[in-house]
């Protein structure tokens, strides 16, 4: 929490710790995208040294790990008295791992395979967590959307939206510029817990309505499909 | 610590307990049929000693001093002149002294002298007074008159009671005894072998059966005694293992089968992309295409995953109550977007009514069949939601008006990967496995999904739910 007040304009400093290479070197040149600094180790032992010697804003520990785990890791970094929010990766995604990491002091918790965007969407979460829930006036280039009143604006008309189009309007805009990926939508905003029956054609059309209303055919879109990913809501297509 | 009989086998420790309780048991019998016989046979000897005190009283007389003891009106005196027909006996006084032994006996030839009798009260006992005599003695108090104590008078007999049939007896008890004890080890031992051989059996029957032929069972002899019951129990067993193998062989061949075809399109789409350059477009466009492909593999794994759990009974139930309505009403809003994007309309015809199981899984069994529904009806079909209650359950039939199943394959439509009608649309979401899934689904909360032809034309199928 402490760290998170880091200097305005000094970039991020993100701990990777990861030992499948291909997926460390994606993920050191995401965060990078992002304008983030980051280090990476690739064993627990390595990992425990790392989170002594820097000082970091973030922790993304995959649990398996030659050595020693990211449990295990976590569990000397919190009795040592680091605070850093830790975002931890499992290749389980069973409940009861999920509690007892959360238990181990993780922040978050997420299950391989993962999109990208997903990981990106819930780092800012752990870094910034307050801009996230607090406003309730989202603004996005012409577009606005009153959390409380559930009332959507774009350029000063406004725009009738059901209630499950607000909702996933206030999911994109907190989400803006960001890519919001099908499996988070059906989880935070229609709060389905299993995913072994299918609402992706649901959210795409519901998706698909919502740009309608929002875009229609104005020559400025808000809403952007991204191919194989998700859907992104922001002023360029990216 | 184990006792070294608990090492050996039930056989064994079964007949070497009869062994131990049959000797106790005869032994103790034989000793009460001995004593018995001894006590009839001394009978008519007490009886005889019974008649002697009578004569004695009447024929003995003694001074009111008691100085005088006349037999007869004669003074009695014992030894080689007493009469053999008169009775023998002993008067003793009130200090254990003896003052007449009045027999035809010679005392010095008798090897132990017959002791003092306990005084005051009636007893009858034996005793020896030679190696090869012994005799019967009954004492009872004498009261003289006059006097103010009683003495004790003794009449005694030879005591001779059919010492050779007690002898016999006696042998054929410790003949009988050994033979009957080796007979009872002998047929305890056949009896349990007899007993505990269907066990044997069971135990040769379990020992060749392997995981690769689950299928085996054993055979029950008596499905009521303990051992066939034991088998029944092992059989039971026996099926949880084999679906629980089943279901993880099918996962198998299902994941080698069906994981292929996505693999395939993911190698091919980025392999062909790889083979001239492109403009970034393209470049983009190959790799969304690419990662759909993924998508689809990882929901088709996750699917698989949860099949072969809920197929193989693991997967977690967590049993609540709730309102079944509420929960039908919310999956139909849910999909009626994709209903109006083809202009369909679902009906519901509900009632109010709660259950007890777990809404999550029902509601994705339902999610699938409404899913089906639209897929498959045609633009501008009527869809039709309902709840009926039938006794202690429920159904939920979702019907369509859409081409329906034809006979044949009607029976196969909830295996895995079936897809009928060349409906194989592999776009979104279809896998073939939704019905599958649904089926088991139901199953783990104790209900049934049924398939029915809808009239006039259309497929229902339909949810039982026990109420809870």
């Amino acid at each position: 929490m402490m760290i998170m007040n880091a200097a305005p304009g000094s970039p991020l400093r993100v701990l990777v710790v990861e030992d499948e290479v291909k997926t460390r070197a994606s993920l050191v040149e995401g965060f990078q995208l992002e304008g983030w600094v980051v280090v990476t180790a690739s064993t627990g032992i390595e990992a425990v040294r790392c989170v002594n010697e820097g000082c970091f804003d973030l922790i993304v520990l995959d649990w398996m790990l030659p050595g020693c785990d990211g449990m295990e890791v976590l569990r000397q970094a919190r009795a040592r008295g680091h605070r850093t929010p830790v975002l931890m990766l499992t290749a389980r995604g069973e409940v009861e791992d999920r509690v007892a990491g959360l238990d181990g002091g993780a922040d978050d918790f997420l299950a391989k395979p993962f999109a990208f965007a997903e990981l990106i969407a819930r780092c800012r979460a752990l870094l910034r967590r307050q801009v996230l829930s607090g406003a309730t006036l989202l603004r996005c280039a012409d577009l606005q959307l009153d959390t409380r009143a559930r009332v959507a604006m774009r350029s000063g008309d406004e725009i009738l939206l059901t209630p499950r189009e607000v909702d996933v309007l206030e999911y994109m805009m907190r989400y803006q510029n960001q890519v919001v990926t099908r499996e988070m939508l059906e989880r935070d905003v229609w709060r389905q817990t299993k995913r072994f029956t299918s609402l992706d054609n649901v959210i795409d059309v519901q998706i698909m309505r919502l740009r309608r209303k929002v875009d229609g055919d104005r020559a400025d879109p808000l809403i952007h499909t991204i191919r194989g990913i998700g859907y992104r809501l922001g002023k360029d297509p990216g | 610590m184990k006792r070294w009989w608990q090492t050996r086998t039930l056989r064994f420790r079964l007949a070497l307990w009869y062994a131990l309780g049959g000797t106790l048991l005869l032994a103790g019998f034989s000793a009460i049929i001995y004593g018995y016989v001894v006590d009839r046979m001394a009978r008519p000897l007490d009886h005889q000693l019974r008649q002697d005190l009578t004569t004695v009283g009447q024929r003995l007389r003694v001074s009111p001093d008691g100085l005088h003891i006349t037999w007869d009106g004669h003074e009695a005196q014992g030894g080689a002149e007493w009469n053999w027909s008169d009775p023998w006996f002993e008067l003793w006084d009130e200090h254990g002294r003896l003052l007449r032994r009045l027999w035809p006996l010679n005392e010095a030839h008798l090897e132990k002298p017959p002791f003092a009798p306990p005084n005051g009260r009636e007893t009858l006992s034996v005793f020896y007074v030679a190696g090869d005599l012994r005799l019967r003695v009954l004492s009872v108090p004498y009261q003289v008159p006059g006097h103010s104590s009683a003495w004790t008078l003794r009449v005694m007999r030879i005591h001779v009671p059919a010492a050779d049939a007690l002898r016999a007896l006696l042998l054929i008890i410790s003949l009988a005894l050994p033979i009957v004890v080796v007979m009872l080890v002998l047929g305890g031992y056949w009896i349990t072998r007899r007993w505990l051989k269907p066990l044997d059996d069971v135990v040769r029957q379990a020992d060749r059966i392997t995981a690769d032929d689950l299928d085996r069972r054993l055979t029950v002899a008596n499905p009521n005694d303990e051992i066939g019951r034991l088998a029944g129990v092992f059989n039971v067993t026996l099926d949880r293992l084999e679906s629980s193998f089943r279901a993880l062989d099918r996962f198998v061949a299902d994941a080698s089968h069906e994981l292929r075809t996505p693999l395939t399109t993911l190698r091919s789409v980025g392999e062909v992309g790889l083979r001239r350059s492109r403009t970034v477009e393209e470049y983009r466009e190959i790799i969304g295409s690419m990662l759909e492909e993924a998508g689809r593999l990882q929901l088709l794994t996750e699917r698989l995953l949860e099949l072969a759990k809920a197929e193989g009974g693991k997967a977690t139930v967590r049993r609540q109550r709730f309102c079944l309505d509420e929960n039908v009403a919310a999956c139909v809003e849910e999909l009626s977007i994709l209903a109006e994007n083809k202009r369909q309309k679902i009906v519901l015809e509900t009632m109010q009514c709660a259950v007890e199981t777990d809404p999550v899984l029902f509601h994705q069994a339902l999610q699938n069949l409404i899913d089906n529904a639209i897929k498959y009806s045609p633009p501008e079909a009527l869809i039709t939601v309902s709840i009926r209650e039938v006794g202690e359950a429920f159904t939920v039939a979702v019907a369509d008006q859409g081409p329906g199943i034809a006979e044949e394959n009607r029976d196969v439509i909830m295996d895995r990967f079936v897809r009928t009608d060349g409906a194989c649309e592999r776009g979104r979401g279809g896998f073939g496995l939704g019905l599958a899934l649904t089926r088991a689904y139901m199953r783990i909360l104790g209900g049934t999904l049924e398939y029915q032809p809808n009239k006039p034309q259309g497929s229902r199928f339909v949810l039982f739910l026990p109420r809870t």
